[in-house]
């Protein structure tokens, strides 16, 4: 009885030993940053056209709440937070002041709801070239981001993924 | 155990009516009971040519309502259906695949852009604008709306319009109306379905 205890005790030791190591080499690792952006892209969009748009998965692998309050890129005048809504029938995009990460929670911004209005380009765009974007959270920290410019109709990525 | 059966039949129907309503649900379309006539309109395409109601006719369209500055839903909506209309090429002949109209209702801006921005998608959309009240027509005659806001301080504005996509038919007349998603196999299969009812209704007078 006793010997099992032990055992017991013994292996929570080296549970908790096991865990701190994990979260020693995690937490620095992921300090930096509190979000990160996945899959994020930006499609190709015709010389002339003074709008463009991001795509992208914000992940928070975070224990708390992030919140996004504006972006920004070298690459263009500004950028909105948007939000598509289709209501009675109309089509219209609505500014957003800000976008809540929850806690080990993630947020999409994908075609017809929420993305990135980019505004005024600075430089033209080439396929497979990349805009740099700099997310601003509340906390005041900055999040990098490197959209790949890409063709809609580039798999898993157009109006339609092919399974 | 026939009850046991008979829930069993009971929980097959049902789970064949949710399927089916499900995939039914994928289509968001609407047949009208009665062809509408487009009234007269007189804009141009993204060549400058002329587009006119009669340039509705002769051939199947499908009419979206849009604007160039419109970075996420408009192309979102472009890119489906071109997918739509490779996959009603599998469905239907070559003769009867729809013809796809942008109607772009801010003139302004849409002007220098809407070729570039309509032929992304497929070298064959067209792109039309014109005169606001020429555009107000058009919009009246697919069942459409688009409102241009009052612009900001730097002179931007929002435009809001109409999400569905008009379906007129060879007499150029608006016959169905299709809302989002445009899920490209079964919005195909919806035109395949009324492209073929109609012309099955017209064929007893086509003999002559």
């Amino acid at each position: 009885m006793i010997g099992h205890w032990l055992e017991l005790r013994r292996l929570a030791v080296i549970g908790s030993a096991v865990v701190g190591a994990v979260l020693m080499t995690v937490v620095p690792a992921s300090a930096g940053e509190s979000l990160q952006a996945e899959n994020a892209w930006v499609p190709w969009a015709p010389p002339g056209l003074k709008v463009h748009v991001a795509y992208m998965t914000i992940v928070n692998r975070g224990a708390i709440d992030q919140i996004i309050v504006s972006a920004e890129s070298t690459d263009y005048e500004r950028i909105e937070l948007h939000r598509s809504v289709i209501k009675d029938g109309v089509s219209a995009m609505e500014a957003i002041g800000e976008v809540k990460v929850p806690a080990n929670g993630r947020v999409e911004f994908a075609p017809t709801g929420l993305h990135l209005m980019l505004i005024g380009p600075r430089r033209p765009q080439a396929v497979d070239g990349h805009v740099q974007i700099v997310l601003r959270l509340n906390s005041g920290e900055e999040v990098d981001v490197s959209a790949v410019i890409r063709r809609r109709d580039d798999a898993g990525h157009g109006a339609h993924s092919h399974h | 155990m026939l009850k046991r059966r008979e829930l069993r039949v009971v929980a097959t129907v049902a789970a064949v009516v949710a399927w089916a309503t499900m995939a039914v649900a994928r289509v968001n379309g609407v047949i009208l009971d009665s062809p509408a006539s487009v009234q007269a309109f007189t804009l141009d395409d993204h060549n400058g040519k002329p587009f006119t109601a009669d340039s509705l006719k002769g051939h199947w369209s499908l009419v979206l309502t849009g604007f160039t500055s419109c970075p996420d839903v408009c192309p979102f909506t472009l890119a489906n259906l071109e997918q739509v209309v490779a996959e009603l090429g599998l469905r239907v002949r070559p003769d009867r695949l729809p013809t796809v109209i942008f109607l772009a209702v801010d003139p302004d801006r849409d002007r220098p852009n809407l070729k570039d921005y309509v032929v992304q998608f497929h070298p064959d959309f067209i792109g039309v604008t014109g005169a606001i009240d020429q555009i107000d027509r058009a919009l009246k005659g697919i069942d459409a709306v688009a409102v241009r806001a009052k612009p900001d301080a730097r002179g931007n504005y929002q435009v809001t319009h109409s999400a569905a996509v008009a379906v007129i038919d060879p007499q150029g007349r608006l016959v169905a109306k299709i809302s989002p998603p445009f899920e490209p196999a079964p919005t195909a299969q919806f035109l395949a379905d009324l492209f073929h009812q109609r012309e099955n209704a017209r064929a007893p007078g086509s003999g002559q």
